[in-house]
């Protein structure tokens, strides 16, 4: 199927998080270990148990957008065109210069136009006015940000979204790698965005007990693998990546951040929102992912983990981490990019991607914040509270959604 | 994109608002929008464009306009004057002396 392997490397990163705009800012606020958890403000929390958020403040679609798209989109398209706005410069990829049906986009997205569908909802239930906005099914829809990303940058070829919850951003990549290996694109526009900070999605997850409640102290309240644990943080944003075929960023003189080697995906077919306490299905999916890009547990230096902060998910991801890597566990540092900026569904696996990015070609980890109290069931070197500079050929990072949806990436330094 | 109670539109301010709307709804400029501009042929719009640009006009003027007038809108006049006779019309039923 996959001849005379063609190879995948990223030359371009567009970040929209709650820490950092821009692949720089976000990747100096990871490794000093800031977090962008605060108050809620984009709307009125007080009704429900958790009202802290790693909210992306200080963005103004304008910034990036023409007026007329800005309001013909939901927030989580405004994030993926500033997002690939970012990335394509950031790559120096000029896509009017290339083949448009060989550049196609890939993107994950939990719960797509969330945000809107229900502000017209709630409009119309306040008002008493059933008039909808002509365009309103095509804003709400999941794959209107592929759709729009293709638009803004005129590229014609494969294209489509990507939702496995809060693994969208690693499938959308892991399938955006199988284009590239099989020749059906050169380059592709990958990631995922989310925004769902709304009421319902609020609730809907109180409702599930998933939410931390440490209101009194935001920034600490996301502390994947402690102890004190008590849930996960709701985040938003988004991160886009240029994937492009080797030899066509060799030609083009790209800048290289790292090659994807690796992609395994699974499901574990246990619960639609409990993961397997085994971790046998992760684990299995993290095989994958190693198998696919030729390599031995033995050969990652770091694991980017999914480490939500929720009870459930840390010790699940521990033990599946534990099955594969076995002693090497002792020398395989692992931490938490959601300890910083809580977990923005199906984008969190592509802002982590980035972070693997930019972890290879800085040779330095960011740490999981918060960290302070051992946890006997959460026993690996989660790299405490300080980033850590080391050497990292090949790094692994996990994506874990409900309804059991796991995807596992490898991403290695590509040596310049 | 919130759809707020429509305040009447000034009928004074119809010539302007229909040009800055069709100039903010084609990604136009609005100096190049004049009142003999032809919809389809000077300024592109499409069955779509026509679409949302009355959803736009509705939510401004607070009128509801029916879709079988807009299929006679040709020029950008023929909006401006619509508007302003289902304004002037608003107007002298609000002014009217009750009966009875």
């Amino acid at each position: 199927m996959i001849n005379a392997r063609r190879r995948a490397v990223v030359t371009g990163l567009g970040v929209v998080a709650a820490n950092g705009i821009g692949a720089q800012a976000f990747w100096d606020a990871n490794r000093r270990g800031i977090s962008g958890v605060r108050a809620v403000t984009s709307f009125d929390a007080a009704p429900y148990e958790s009202r802290i958020a790693a909210e992306v403040r200080d963005f103004d679609p304008r910034d990036f957008l023409p007026e007329k798209i800005v309001k013909r989109v939901d927030r989580y398209v405004h994030f993926a065109l500033a997002a690939a706005g970012l990335a394509a410069a950031d790559a120096g990829l000029r896509t009017e210069q290339e083949e448009a049906s060989r550049v196609g986009v890939i993107l994950g997205t939990g719960l797509g136009g969330i945000l809107f569908h229900e502000a017209q909802l709630l409009e119309a239930l306040r008002t008493g006015n059933r008039r909808f906005n002509p365009l309103a099914v095509s804003i709400v829809s999941p794959n209107a940000v592929s759709a729009h990303v293709a638009m803004q940058f005129r590229c014609t070829g494969p294209n489509f979204v990507v939702s496995t919850a809060c693994a969208s951003g690693n499938h959308a990549l892991g399938e955006s790698l199988r284009k590239v290996q099989t020749g059906e694109g050169d380059v592709m526009f990958t990631g995922g965005v989310e925004a769902p900070l709304t009421e319902f999605v609020f609730g809907a997850f109180q409702a599930m007990k998933v939410l931390s409640k440490n209101n009194a102290e935001p920034s600490r309240a996301s502390r994947p693998y402690d102890r004190a644990r008590d849930g996960f943080v709701m985040g938003e944003g988004g991160a886009v990546l240029v994937l492009e075929e080797l030899e066509h960023a060799l030609r083009r003189n790209a800048r290289i951040y790292a090659e994807v080697t690796g992609y395994g995906s699974n499901n574990g077919a246990y619960h639609m929102v409990m993961p397997d306490p085994t971790g046998d299905d992760a684990a299995a999916a993290m095989r994958a992912a190693l198998r696919d890009a030729g390599l031995a547990p033995e050969n990652i230096h770091y694991i980017n983990a999914h480490g939500t902060g929720t009870p459930a998910n840390d010790v699940c991801e521990t033990r599946a981490i534990r099955q594969v890597f076995g002693p090497h566990c002792r020398r395989l540092p692992v931490s938490s990019t959601k300890s910083m900026i809580g977990h923005a569904l199906g984008a969190a696996p592509a802002l982590e991607a980035a972070v693997c990015c930019l972890a290879l070609s800085h040779q330095e980890i960011p740490p999981t914040i918060n960290y302070e109290h051992p946890d006997p069931e959460c026993d690996l070197d989660y790299v405490p509270n300080v980033s850590r500079r080391l050497k990292l050929d090949a790094v692994l990072s996990n994506a874990f959604g409900f309804g059991n949806a796991n995807a596992s990436i490898v991403l290695a330094r590509y040596p310049q | 994109m919130s759809a707020d109670t429509p305040q009447k539109l000034d009928p004074k301010k119809v010539p302007e608002t229909v040009i800055a709307v069709l100039a903010e709804n084609l990604d136009l400029d609005s100096r190049g929008i004049t009142l003999e501009s032809s919809l389809t042929g000077d300024l592109g719009l499409d069955s779509f464009g026509a679409v949302e640009l009355m959803f736009e006009l509705e939510n401004r003027s607070g009128l509801e306009i029916p879709e079988q007038d807009v299929r006679d809108f040709k020029r950008v006049s023929d909006i401006v004057t619509y508007l302003s006779r289902r304004l002037h019309e608003l107007d002298s039923l609000a002014n009217a002396e009750p009966q009875g």
